[in-house]
């Protein structure tokens, strides 16, 4: 008894000891044990946050460190992912030093963790879901951004910095030549000054332009090919190309080229054939093929997916011709600077060589210019690598954000999931919680109990969650490369290899879920924590206080008013910030509803804050013309609408279940047998409305996204799939070249082979213009001008076929045009008036399409305004727009004929239109066509082809999104699993009443299978319409870029998987449910 | 001439199964019960009063032995026969009353009702009956939670009784009571036995509830030891 009462506290010493076992008895030493494991446990879960913590934060500096040289310049690592482990670590001493003040409570909280295995374990399933999604969005980040990084290595190569001018776009063909020339000169001055430079390893010159190959070998043309000239002795600096047999390669020499991976595909090229190349100066030369090289770092440089073709500097030159050797005698148009520190490394010195490069080029063009060359203005040095690696990571980060939005609401569902865990072990151990506090615990030790126990789940779900995420990223990659692998020149291994995960990610996703999943819960605890002691005790019901209830309702009111009144004003007044004008509207509708409760019945007003909800949030006009005016927006908006949508439906559920209940017990009556099943079936999620409200959320939120995606895919490849007919203007293919071809129409007449191709051709004059749409303003004072194509079809002359005319052929609609005029008129007006134009579809008003459509959209134009045009060769003309095209493909202001060519100068045809003749085989017109006229490196496009690459790509993204989303699937079937599971225990002697009262085990089952089909069904029948809704709405908000409609195969089999899942998940509870003997259940207690 | 018997059992035993070992509950005892009859099962706590009652009402399974109600041998029917035996013929009181919360007192009554297959109607229009009979009136559409202990047991009555069920199973029906509440619930117990004719077996450890039945049987260690 002395050791028994040793053991204790010295403030126990004098009290009686509470055991008579002695020191080394059975019971002592599991007392012993018992409490030496609890303090082992508290001590583990604290020390392993500290850890955890730690490493992560050091792991995520060095994983930075390596990752980026450029970022870790800035010294500051990653802020967000540095405050979050910080937190975590906080979090963990917090906690550490509250287990210490008081372990009682501390040990109460971990104990209840080990109290039933089976539940922990379900428990930490239910609140791993957030950092599972966090951690997967960020894991398909960082492999995007692995790859990303690959293909940039691969583009640039061991190019760190290059000196180049873009050259001004000659037209919608483009130029043959994207960087301007210079003279060799200035290589030789700025290589000179450079080996002084410190960590340059050397510079080569280059000539880089566009050209076609014809292997007359295999007789395949291919048009677009990068045409790199670049000598021997570059391989020094730049490194040796690799043979595809993976032997050392060096070259190119006169008169004999290198092919890389890509090109020899597209020429079906082989070692030893004979090509012809043509360039910029539309004089095919001869050469051999010396060898197939990999698309590796050496050679997919600047590889633009059609291949590349490396030959002598020299070579290139000739292939130039004058539009090289112009302004030069020896040109070149691109330096590229190698620094030391190989592949990787070199970006580290960018900081430090830029500078001096840029002195060394400023003094090597000084230089020229007095020895009387010319060189191009624009000549700078670009940081080549370490921009595009910047930029691979943002884009990558993009694709990171958009799973993070479309995870928010399974993260979402994840956290009702952990309030409605809580809330339930709440409800189960009411009786012990009244009893403890009866016996003096206060309520704050309450609340610490079940933070402790919450601060173990959130420790071991986070981890759990996050190496799961891993995983599902995992997952995802592999149906990513499935699905896109090869169809998009990137090889399906290729992006199976990039797959990786960093250090930050993992301290992101960990500490995310960690904190998430522990506020959710102390949120919850603090809640539940509070009750009347004698009816917690008794089992009963917290009573409510309504005027105290009413008044707390009034507060929450009047401070939603403030806030969402404030919040609207700054949408309203702000051009940009929309997201944040409706959430203030959201707000001030519920507020409304808060305040009105409390003078009127609750069901009233809330109902009709749900349906404003639903009103504000369905009907896009209502919101347009509550925020008029150009607006921005940001992902975040379908987000919000997401939740106020479900919230809305889901408030509309609550106080209207008794109503939806009763009619459906009303429309079961005919089968009166079946009656007390549905009665009681209904009862309960009529009666347990908070906990009915969070199932039915977790599933709307879940179907929600799936459906909106599935509906707007659906709407994408329906939009895609009528978009031909809008684009192609009745023709089948068109052809670009970016050099001059002339009178294409004519060479095609006089060719019999040709001409029995083809049953249509018509070509346009087409150059470049700065465009202005507001001629009233300058456009050195407004920001509204940009650069863009002009396009002018020749006007038919006498004895012009019929099958080259444009303006009797076309079959182009238009979006809008001037009141009364029909596309007729349009056309003749523009032949005939130089006064008039026609834009294209990217000229359309809508912001947010234009966006969404890739950022060619302009701000808006309509019939009858009035746009300035400014040459890039000269000449000025204000012209009216007549027509808005529907098609977007020209990408160019069409005019009449006369005013391209004379007042603007663009003489050239370089776009062309075309249509097979019946019964030849598509891929026939166009090699035949690109061989014919690969000297003038004609590239034709099948608009068919188009379209069927780019519906494939669009359906496998969405199918992508979609897997993603599904995921949070995961979440519903988890809530309802859990529920059925409690449902069990919890109803057990209720369950042994009815078999009492004669209910047969099929009816116990029934009764089990209709309430969770019934709380499934209003979920994912809610998630679905508001889905619908949302999609409908984007529709209407990108003015139709996309056919709204309902994608019913789809939905049925994703409704229907969604809720064949369910019954599987509530099947084997409600099953073990109708078996339990009614005598065992009517005895049983908790 | 004496009533029929309506429950009889023949040797009937009862053995749990546990992890120490098997446990008997009922050791081959007899019994039975006429029609018309308000028995009382006696016995001090674990003596297997409510394995009786489970037992005997066909909501348990026995080891050995037979039981016939009205004639039926308990065995021979299957789960669902059993369930819809006791829709129609039997009624059930416990002393935790065991009402369905999310019901109110009225449906409660009628759930019994329409198990048993009485159009809606008719069970609302019964349901309502029995519970004005009991006193209850007005508090038909509250839910158990809202309800006293003696009106939540006076509900589970009328549940009980509103199918008019042959027999009638209360196990400690005043065990959740004060005196005075008790003694109404026994009253009302006796006069609808002697209103009704209905079999009543009230299992119970109070002398006083067995004093107002016509018979007892004293249970002690699983067997009956004498009455």
């Amino acid at each position: 008894m002395a050791g028994s009462s040793g053991s204790r506290s010295k403030g126990s010493a004098s009290r009686p000891a509470p055991s008579t076992d002695l020191p080394g008895s059975s019971a002592s030493e599991k007392l012993r044990r018992q409490r030496l494991s609890n303090q082992v446990l508290l001590t583990g879960v604290t020390l392993g946050l500290l850890l955890i913590g730690t490493s992560l934060w050091l792991g995520t500096s060095q994983g930075l460190s390596q990752a980026s040289a450029g970022l870790t310049a800035l010294g500051v690592g990653d802020p967000l992912v540095g405050l979050l482990v910080l937190l975590v670590i906080a979090v963990a001493l917090f906690s550490l030093a509250l287990g210490l003040k008081d372990r009682v409570i501390a040990k109460i909280g971990l104990r209840n963790v080990t109290r039933a295995r089976t539940r922990t374990l379900v428990l930490l399933f239910g609140l791993l879901i957030g950092s599972a999604i966090i951690s997967s969005s960020l894991v398909i980040g960082d492999t995007v951004d692995n790859l990303s990084v690959h293909f940039t290595y691969i583009a640039d190569g061991a190019v760190d910095e290059a000196v180049y001018a873009p050259a001004p776009q000659g037209g919608i063909g483009g130029t043959s030549v994207s960087y301007s020339t210079f003279d060799m000169a200035i290589f030789s001055s700025m290589n000179t000054s450079a080996a002084r430079i410190p960590n340059v390893q050397g510079l080569t010159p280059m000539l880089i332009t566009t050209g076609s190959a014809y292997d007359r070998t295999q007789n395949v043309a291919q048009p677009g090919l990068t045409l790199i000239g670049v000598d021997a002795w570059a391989s020094s600096n730049l490194g040796s190309f690799t043979s595809t047999t993976g032997a050392s390669v060096s070259g190119p020499s006169p008169g004999k080229v290198l092919l890389n991976a890509a090109a020899a595909t597209e020429l079906s090229a082989h070692v030893g054939d004979k090509v012809s190349l043509s360039g910029a100066a539309q004089v095919p030369v001869n050469f051999t093929v010396l060898s197939l090289v990999k698309s590796d770092t050496r050679g997919g440089f600047q590889d633009s997916g059609m291949g590349d073709v490396f030959l002598s500097l020299s070579d290139a030159q000739a292939l130039c011709g004058g539009v090289c050797s112009a302004h030069a005698t020896q040109p070149i148009n691109y330096i590229a600077v190698t620094n030391t520190g190989g592949l990787v490394g070199g970006t580290a010195h960018t900081n430090q060589v830029w500078g001096p490069l840029n002195s060394s080029k400023n003094a090597s063009v000084l230089a020229n210019q007095r020895a009387g060359g010319t060189p191009p203005g624009g000549l700078e040095v670009h940081s080549v690598l370490l921009s595009d690696l910047l930029t691979a990571e943002a884009n990558a980060q993009s694709l990171t954000q958009l799973f993070l939005v479309l995870g928010l609401f399974s993260i979402g569902a994840g956290c009702v999931l952990i309030v409605g865990i809580f809330a339930m072990l709440a409800e189960e151990r009411r009786g012990e919680m009244g009893v403890a506090r009866a016996v003096g615990m206060r309520r704050g030790q309450l609340i610490r109990a079940y933070y402790f126990e919450g601060l173990a789940y959130s420790a071991g779900s986070a981890l759990l969650g996050t190496f799961l995420g891993v995983l599902v990223g995992w997952g995802i990659i592999q149906l990513f490369a499935s699905l896109f692998g090869s169809g998009g020149g990137v090889a399906a291994s290729a992006i199976v290899d990039s797959f990786t995960f960093t250090p930050r990610s993992l301290a992101l996703a960990y500490s995310a879920g960690f904190l998430l999943t522990l506020v959710t819960v102390s949120v919850t605890s603090a809640y539940v924590s509070r009750m009347n002691i004698v009816r917690a005790i008794r089992s009963q019901p917290e009573l409510i206080h309504k005027e105290r209830s009413r008044r707390a309702l009034l507060g929450s009111g009047v401070l939603l008013l403030l806030l969402g009144a404030a919040l609207y004003e700054v949408g309203h007044k702000s051009g940009t910030d929309i997201d944040v004008g409706f959430l203030g509207a959201s707000l001030l509708i519920l507020a409304v509803g808060l305040i009105a409760a409390y003078r009127v019945p609750l069901r009233w007003t809330f109902s009709a804050s749900a349906l404003g909800l639903l009103v504000f949030w369905g009907d896009l006009q209502l919101r347009n013309d509550l925020f008029p005016g150009t607006h921005s927006g940001t992902i975040f908006v379908f987000f919000q609408m997401g939740v106020f949508l479900i919230l809305a439906a889901v408030i509309l559920y609550v106080f209207n279940s008794d109503l939806i209940v009763q009619a459906l017990t009303r429309l079961s009556r005919s089968g009166s047998r079946n009656l007390p099943v549905v009665r009681l079936a209904f009862s309960y999620p009529s009666q347990r409305r908070f906990r009915s409200a969070m199932t039915i959320s977790i599933f709307a939120m879940v179907l929600f996204t799936i459906t909106a995606i599935a509906a707007i895919g659906n709407g994408i490849s329906s939009g895609v799939s009528n978009s031909i007919h809008t684009e192609s203007g009745g023709y089948q293919f068109y052809g670009v070249s970016p050099t001059p071809i002339t009178d294409l129409a004519s060479q095609v007449q006089n060719n019999s082979t040709l001409r029995g191709e083809v049953s249509t051709l018509v070509s346009f004059y087409s150059g470049m213009g700065l465009i202005n749409p507001l001629p009233s303003q300058s456009c050195s004072s407004s920001q509204a001008c940009f650069g863009y194509g002009l396009a002018a079809a020749p006007t038919p002359q006498d004895g012009t076929p019929a099958w080259q005319d444009f303006y009797s052929t076309n079959q182009f609609s238009f979006s809008a045009t001037l009141p009364g005029w029909s596309p007729s008129q349009i056309w003749q007006a523009l032949e005939t008036n130089s006064s008039v134009a026609v834009v294209d579809g990217s000229f359309q008003t809508n912001a947010l399409a234009a966006a969404i459509q890739g950022g060619s959209g302009h701000a808006g134009v309509r019939p009858g305004d009035r746009i300035t045009i400014d040459g890039l060769f000269g000449g000025t003309s204000t012209v009216e727009v007549v027509g808005v095209l529907s098609e977007q493909v020209l990408q160019a202001v069409l005019v009449n004929p006369a005013l391209l060519t004379g007042t603007f100068h663009f003489t050239t045809q370089q776009l062309f239109l075309l249509t097979g003749a019946p019964g030849v085989d598509p891929r026939t017109v166009i090699q035949t066509f690109q061989t014919h006229f690969f000297a003038d490196n004609l590239e034709v496009f099948d608009f068919a082809q188009i379209l069927s690459t780019t519906l494939q790509f669009t359906n496998a993204f969405i199918d992508l999104l979609e897997v993603f989303v599904a995921l949070g699937l995961i979440v519903g079937i988890t809530s309802l699993g859990i529920l059925a599971l409690r449902a069990v225990v919890e109803r057990r002697t209720q369950i042994g009443v009815i078999r009492a009262v004669g209910f047969r085990r099929s009816q116990v089952l029934a009764v089990f299978l209709t309430e969770y089909s019934f709380l499934a069904l209003m979920g994912i029948g809610i998630g679905a319409v508001m889905g619908l809704v949302l999609a409908y709405n984007l529709n209407e908000a990108v003015g139709g870029f996309f056919a709204f409609s309902i994608p019913w195969t789809n939905l049925a089999f994703v409704l229907g998987t969604s809720y064949a899942l369910t019954l599987v998940a509530t099947g084997m509870p409600s099953f073990r449910a109708s078996r339990i003997p009614p005598a065992e259940a009517i005895r049983y207690s908790e | 001439m004496p009533a029929p018997v309506v429950v009889e059992g023949q040797k009937v035993w009862k053995i749990y199964a546990s992890e120490a070992g098997e446990v008997p509950a009922l050791k081959g005892i007899d019994v039975n019960i006429r029609k018309g009859e308000m028995v009382a099962v006696m016995g001090p706590s674990g003596c297997g009063k409510t394995t009786f009652l489970n037992c005997f009402s066909g909501l348990d399974d026995i080891s050995r032995g037979t039981i016939r109600i009205e004639g039926r041998d308990l065995k021979n029917l299957s789960d669902n026969a059993r369930s819809e035996y006791r829709a129609l013929r039997m009624g059930f009181v416990f002393q935790a009353y065991n009402l369905l919360p999310v019901l109110t007192a009225q449906e409660n009554v009628e759930l019994p009702l329409l198990v048993a297959g009485v159009p809606p109607k008719e069970a609302r229009q019964r349901a309502v009956l029995w519970l004005k009979e009991l006193g209850l009136k007005g508090r038909e559409l509250h839910r158990p939670s809202a309800l006293s202990g003696g009106e939540q047991q006076r509900v589970t009555l009328a549940r009980a009784l509103a199918n008019r069920p042959a027999i009638v199973w209360a196990d400690e029906p005043t065990g959740n009571l004060d005196e005075e509440n008790s003694h109404a619930v026994m009253e009302l117990l006796r006069d609808l036995n002697r209103e009704h004719h209905q079999t009543f077996v009230v299992v119970t450890h109070d002398p006083s509830v067995a004093a107002g039945c016509d018979r007892t049987m004293r249970m002690r260690d699983g067997r009956i030891i004498g009455e």
